[in-house]
């Protein structure tokens, strides 16, 4: 049981690229910390800079409070699981999972005890014996997985561990991450570009961008109150729509169609709307927006509409695509014209400059009944 | 499905192997068939008569004790040789894996002695280990070491084991920055997690898994050293003093073209044919497998 720390993390290369610009991140003891972003991120190089696998460029990283900057990956007792799983493939598995705890001089009995329960409790006490190369994917992660256990280590890191697995497995491994951190109780960091493995996963996620962190959160906190443009297309799936609008003395001007919104606290101009397709109602009476359907994707449960906006020709307008969530069995088709409003509970509106949420509180207008009437 | 090519006119494969076959015919297939005819053979110096005499040449190198020490001295000879060059490239693309800047210059230097012709490296450090102008014999002096290569047996054998070593760490070099090369770097990093510092990471990690490489090696090396040496030890021993330094092949040459007993050095040619050919098979029966792991 450990905290993780860092303030003021910046990782540069000596070609002048910032992989890591100043972040700071406060992990408490026992959570499951998920990094969350696109390629190229920085939640990588982040979780090697904790390993002590990358040098720290600038700023503190503390565990328990001891700064652990300078010192080597294998002093600041922390174990790894890798995308690749790293098994050294000339080594049983036994032997895989031993290695560390040999290193640091456990005595033999120890060693042969722990391993055994370790494997019993990942059930893959009848593979001890075998080398990786025998092993199929999933049973490999297992082994990667014991092998960071093993040593019962204050921090856990998983650098995208599930990703060479096929789509079965890797939900089946997740939910046994998932138990065997609950478990545990030890404190864990997950890198991932995968949004779903994210926030199932996370007790707080983090969502990094371009070398800094854009929001931290619980889950739920971010699906429903993403801080950016750029959280919220990125987590949920289908991603969130954005539709850009402008905001007049009426309400929220989307084409030619006006919500009836009070835009009293709103500075007039350019804005954008943040829509989830699962949010999205299909009215027959009073519709805030039209569109017409170009493509539907049937999920089973659900069915996916790609659509885009009807506009005027005449008014210097295009057309803003959309996904829409409808219930699986609806009967709509390609070059339908579909009625659209959402709950302003559920309207995300961000800054047209800065991409930023912008905090308020949406009212009807009352004059929404006097415009439909 | 087969990657073999199928030709539909039957001479054309025949007329594109055969320049291959034409040169293992004559520089080969002809001379070893010679010899073998000749290790039969009892010949005049002068080549004039020759008489069958069956095993009997054989049967003399069997009873001859400077036939056995030539052989002892080419395994002692071997071994070291192996042994050095194996260890010293192994240390040296070692330290060369973690070289960033100037890797290319060291690695060019590194490769150079191997494009030296064996004579011309002999010729070079019987130059340096000379007595009297050499720079290494100088130091050694200063060592207090009594250098004198053309008296002192051992002196001799150390000097053609480290001109043979030289030339060999290249080869060796090449291969193992190779193979450590393809150690995946992961594997480090987990190990490094693990505890393990960088020599015993080394030791556990990397040495393990080059291991096919390191027996390809060794086996590259004892041929090497059996039957690659000859124009060193020609060049600065001649293999002497005494027959020190006289490997089996060196002993081929001297019997044959120096002493003229065409049959007893036909014969000797014959069992070293016979010792690369099943250096050959057990190279192909487990290097071709790969050490497993």
């Amino acid at each position: 049981m450990s905290t993780l720390t860092l303030s003021n993390i910046t990782k540069s290369y000596p070609n002048g690229y910032q992989a890591v610009h100043k972040l700071s991140l406060n992990i408490e003891e026992g959570e499951m910390v998920v990094l969350v972003g696109p390629s190229g991120c920085g939640k990588s190089t982040l979780l090697r800079m904790i390993a002590g696998l990358e040098e720290i460029t600038s700023g503190n990283l503390k565990i328990d409070d001891c700064l652990v900057n300078n010192l080597e990956p294998s002093e600041r007792d922390i174990a790894m699981v890798f995308q690749n799983y790293a098994l050294y493939p000339h080594m049983s598995v036994y032997n895989n999972m031993a290695y560390g705890l040999r290193n640091r001089k456990t005595p033999k009995a120890d060693i042969q005890r722990i391993v055994n329960d370790t494997a019993e409790m990942l059930e893959i006490e009848h593979l001890l014996e075998r080398k990786p190369k025998q092993l199929s994917g999933g049973q490999r992660q297992r082994v990667a997985m014991g092998r960071a256990i093993v040593r019962k280590p204050k921090i856990f890191l998983f650098d995208e561990p599930l990703s060479n697995l096929d789509a079965k497995l890797r939900v089946q491994m997740r939910l046994q991450i998932k138990k065997l951190q609950r478990r545990l109780a030890t404190t864990s960091v997950y890198v991932t570009h995968d949004q779903v493995e994210a926030m199932t996963l996370a007790d707080k996620l983090v969502v990094l961008n371009q070398g800094t962190v854009e929001q931290v959160g619980t889950p739920l906190e971010i699906y429903d109150n993403p801080a950016s443009v750029f959280v919220a297309t990125f987590i949920g799936s289908p991603a969130m729509n954005i539709l850009d609008a402008k905001v007049t003395k009426e309400g929220l001007q989307l084409g030619y169609s006006l919500s009836p919104i009070d835009t009293q606290s709103l500075k007039p101009g350019d804005i954008k709307l943040g829509l989830r397709p699962e949010h999205i109602n299909i009215v027959e009476k009073m519709p805030w927006f039209e569109v017409e359907v170009e493509l539907v994707e049937s999920l089973g449960a659900d069915l996916l509409l790609y659509c885009k906006t009807l506009y005027h020709k005449t008014m210097d307008e295009t057309a803003q695509s959309l996904v829409v969530r409808a219930e699986g069995h609806s009967k709509i088709e390609i070059g339908d014209i579909l009625g659209l409003d959402i709950d302003q509970k559920h309207l995300h509106l961000f800054d047209a400059d800065t991409s930023k949420h912008i905090n308020i509180d949406l009212k009807m207008n009352s004059k929404r009944e006097l415009l439909y009437a | 499905m087969s990657s073999q090519a199928v030709f539909k006119n039957k001479w054309l494969p025949v007329a594109l192997i055969s320049p291959q076959l034409l040169i293992t015919a004559v520089f080969f297939l002809w001379p070893a068939g010679q010899a073998i005819f000749q290790s039969f053979q009892l010949e005049d110096p002068f080549g004039l008569n020759h008489e069958f005499v069956g095993l009997e040449n054989f049967i003399h190198l069997y009873n001859d004790s400077n036939y056995l020490n030539s052989l002892f001295t080419t395994l002692k000879f071997s071994i070291s040789v192996a042994f050095l060059a194996m260890i010293s490239a192994l240390i040296l693309s070692a330290f060369a894996e973690h070289i960033v800047r100037g890797s290319m210059f060291y690695r060019t230097f590194l490769i150079w002695p191997y494009a030296v012709a064996p004579l011309v490296a002999g010729s070079l450090w019987l130059f340096l280990f000379d007595p009297t102008i050499g720079v290494v014999a100088e130091l050694l002096q200063w060592f207090g070491v009594n250098w004198n290569p053309t008296l002192n047996s051992a002196h001799a054998m150390w000097m053609v084991i480290i001109t043979s070593t030289w030339k060999q760490i290249s080869y060796n070099f090449l291969f193992f920055l190779a193979a450590l090369q393809s150690v995946p770097k992961s594997l480090h990093e987990a190990a490094a997690i693990d505890g393990s510092g960088p020599v015993k990471r080394f030791i556990t990690i990397s040495f393990p898994l080059i291991s096919p490489t390191s027996f390809f090696l060794l086996v590259i090396n004892f041929v090497y050293a059996f039957f690659d040496t000859f124009g060193i030890i020609h060049a600065m021993t001649q293999g002497g003093p005494g027959r020190s330094t006289s490997t089996l092949v060196y002993k081929v040459y001297n019997d044959g073209f120096i002493g003229l007993n065409l049959g007893s050095s036909a014969a000797q040619s014959v069992i070293l044919m016979i010792m690369v050919a099943l250096l050959t098979v057990f190279q192909f029966k487990y290097i071709e497998k790969k050490v497993a792991y």
